[in-house]
């Protein structure tokens, strides 16, 4: 059975009273949901936070799902929504916060793990740097891992124009990243 | 097939969320009872239309077709009173679509107003040949004063029930923008209740129409955006 598939299944299983398939929706969704959210908050402690605030919504207007439709796009919207609420409660849009935003991934040589990190946060930076419709779209598709069709739902634009800013954010990744690459070269 | 949440790409690194067990999510699973899903918003706009047209036939029964209906040609007589229920049964599944999450956002909100502009704008096109061919007794000919209230009383009569629903059905959702999903179901009563009154008012002054029909139409839009404004926050 396809994710998606199961996804729905699991969802209507939901709307019919089994509470139990409420984990199963979160090791599912809540990786790409708390990625989505992370890039908007810049704040890990505050992602997780709205990451719960997340699926408490999704419980309290699980009728608003259908049946039919897809339900990861409906996630990621409530994700939106309450990412973008959090983010007018707070009053500015970013926070930078690299430093203890990522769990370090054990390595066995320590300077690969620094050169990682270091091209990490770069990237992370190179982000930042996009405008806000181009970060979006870039970290639906490529960290949350949502196709065009299923960004484009969540974002409440046609898949061409994801497309197009999912292009323009890749050309301004690099951009961004090259001078520092330049340097690392000479 | 669990999707790779673990990769890379362009070196970034993906976090991972807490256990479920250690969220504060467990208390759901034991607190969840069974819903029934929303409608679609296509059949509680339809429903919605279909009130409308129930409640345009009785008010039309209680007063009467204009007499110059069948003068002039049919398309002319009937095509703005269709039109404006097609636009109003629109942008009331517009509202119904805003009022759920991942569905009504595509719809923009300049494709939204371009779209309405457009069905007044044709309506008007194919009002206009009517106004200029009729033959016009009635009780508010020709006029922009009092005279208009009737028209506006009746209009209210039909348009409020389903205005009134529609908030119901937008509240009973999880609308992102509530203010927009309001804005649209006044709009599409409005709509919906002028299409019924455009058979009943005889009236050939523009001015007339603007002020006590439109007007109508646009003081409901304006009430839903607020009352949209007011709604509880899902």
């Amino acid at each position: 059975m396809q994710a998606e598939d199961r996804l729905s299944e699991w969802m209507e299983r939901y709307q019919r009273g089994d509470g139990e398939v409420l984990a199963e929706l979160y090791r599912e969704v809540a990786p790409g949901i708390l990625n989505y959210i992370f890039r908007f908050v810049r704040d890990r402690a505050l992602a997780e936070d709205l990451l719960q605030e997340v699926f408490l919504r999704i419980h309290k207007v699980r009728h608003t799902y259908r049946p039919e439709s897809p339900a990861r796009p409906w996630m990621f919207a409530i994700a939106r929504y309450v990412a973008i609420d959090a983010l007018r409660k707070r009053g500015r849009r970013r926070e930078v916060a690299y430093e203890n935003g990522f769990q370090e991934t054990a390595s066995p040589d320590a300077l690969e793990q620094t050169e990682r990190s270091e091209s990490m946060e770069q990237v992370e930076r190179a982000l930042d740097g996009l405008p806000g419709g181009q970060r979006e779209a870039f970290v639906l598709t490529k960290v949350a891992g949502l196709s065009v069709q299923e960004a484009s739902t969540v974002l409440g634009i046609s898949e061409g124009a994801v497309k197009v800013r999912v292009h323009r954010a890749l050309g301004t990744i690099r951009d961004l990243l090259r001078p520092s690459e330049e340097e690392g070269n000479a | 097939m669990h999707r790779d949440n673990s990769k890379e790409p362009w070196g970034l690194a993906s976090i991972e969320p807490p256990p479920f067990e250690e969220t504060r999510l467990l208390g759901l699973t034991e607190q969840s009872l069974p819903v029934r899903p929303l409608r679609s918003p296509l059949e509680r706009a339809l429903l919605l239309a279909v009130l409308a047209v129930g409640l345009g036939a009785l008010v039309l029964l209680a007063t009467s077709l204009r007499t110059d209906l069948g003068k002039v040609p049919w398309a002319v007589a009937y095509g703005p009173a269709l039109l404006e229920l097609l636009a109003g049964a629109g942008a009331l599944w517009l509202a119904m679509r805003w009022s759920v999450p991942g569905s009504g956002e595509r719809y923009t909100r300049s494709s939204v107003l371009l779209a309405t502009a457009m069905g007044l704008a044709l309506a008007a096109a194919l009002a206009a040949p009517h106004f200029v061919a009729g033959d016009h007794p009635g009780l508010c000919v020709g006029s922009a004063s009092g005279m208009g209230l009737p028209c506006t009383g009746w209009q209210f009569l039909i348009a409020v029930p389903i205005f009134l629903a529609s908030l119901w059905f937008i509240s009973r959702g999880a609308a992102v923008s509530s203010v927009l999903a309001g804005a649209l179901a006044g709009l599409g009563a409005g709509l919906l209740s002028d299409a019924a009154i455009h058979l009943h008012c005889p009236a050939v002054d523009p001015s007339h129409t603007v002020t006590w029909h439109l007007g109508a139409v646009a003081l409901l839009t304006a009430a839903g955006a607020l009352i949209g404004r007011a709604l509880p926050k899902w």
